[in-house]
């Protein structure tokens, strides 16, 4: 039976279907029997998918000014 | 959609950011400055980051009319940026010292979570909502993501942006940072628990 301990190591590699269909099947058989690893796996996709609306920054007006002269520079150039 | 995923609406961007329009040259640099800086960050350290990615935006505007579509247009990018830091810290001749390494395992992944036998000893912690909406509707929660993303060392957070924001493959990350591909799955992996960690004690204490 695999350990609690196990399914928090191989968690990225099981959501990004990055494990051999028998570990996979081993932590799903897991999932079956232990609500505490349920629950890690529930909040553990959440983050991921939160991870993209809440990190996601746009650069402000000055960084992309501090670009844009470059740009204008080159063109200038030509 | 196409293959490559793309909508119309991006479609029409790329025809215009192929004939160099400065409008949607732009609106490019506002999406992905910040996501080009932690690239850079990672390979080159903090102090050369910015001008790196000063000099990758030119080569890139330079390059747009080329731009052939083989891979998406961020991907395109990020490996752009990702290799003139690579060329730099070659010419820099030093070596950008590698904190990820040295980083202790605290929480999830220290021996102390759980029981000699492997099972928690500290099971997970119960969040009051499990949806990731409901919980983006707080504010200060969004406040504590941000600010541990900030913190989170440069390595991880280049993965992390480049995977979990970015939805860049493992392979494409793995060329754009020139991290092997079991390193990028520890860092990776270290900083969604880091993450998850932020939101725990957020639901326990309702701060960062
Ligand atoms: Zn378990």
């Amino acid at each position: 039976m695999l350990k609690c301990s196990e399914v928090v190591e191989q968690a990225s590699d099981f959501v990004d279907e990055n494990l051999p269909w028998y570990s996979s099947l081993r932590i799903k058989m897991h999932l079956l029997m232990c609500v505490h690893c349920r629950r890690f796996l529930r909040h553990f996709s959440a983050t991921i998918d939160l991870a993209e609306p809440a990190g996601r920054r746009q650069a402000t007006a000055t960084e992309i000014e501090r670009v844009m002269k470059h740009i204008d520079d080159i063109d200038s150039d030509i | 959609m196409n293959s490559m995923g793309l909508t119309t609406e991006q479609e029409d961007d790329i025809a215009l950011l192929k004939v160099q329009d400065h409008r949607a040259f732009e609106n490019l640099v506002g999406r992905y400055h910040i996501q080009m800086l932690a690239v850079a960050r990672s390979i080159i350290g903090e102090s050369l980051a910015e001008e790196v990615v000063q000099e990758a935006w030119v080569s890139i505007y330079g390059a747009l009319p080329r731009f052939e579509q083989r891979s998406s247009l961020k991907t395109w990018m990020f490996t752009i940026v990702g290799n003139q830091a690579k060329t730099r810290l070659r010419k820099e001749s030093r070596t950008v010292s590698m904190e990820d390494e040295e980083q202790d395992e605290s929480g999830y992944l220290s021996s102390g979570r759980f029981k000699p036998n492997g099972g928690w000893q500290s099971v997970p912690a119960i969040w009051d909502v499990e949806t990731p909406d409901l919980l983006l509707e707080q504010t200060q929660l969004r406040h504590c993501i941000e600010h541990s993303l900030n913190s989170l060392p440069v390595t991880q957070g280049a993965v992390f942006t480049l995977r979990d924001i970015e939805q860049q493959s493992l392979a494409d990350i793995c060329n754009i940072l020139g991290v092997s591909d079991s390193n990028v799955r520890v860092l990776l992996h270290r900083a969604r628990l880091s993450l998850m960690q932020v939101i725990d004690r957020y639901q326990e204490t309702g701060e960062c």
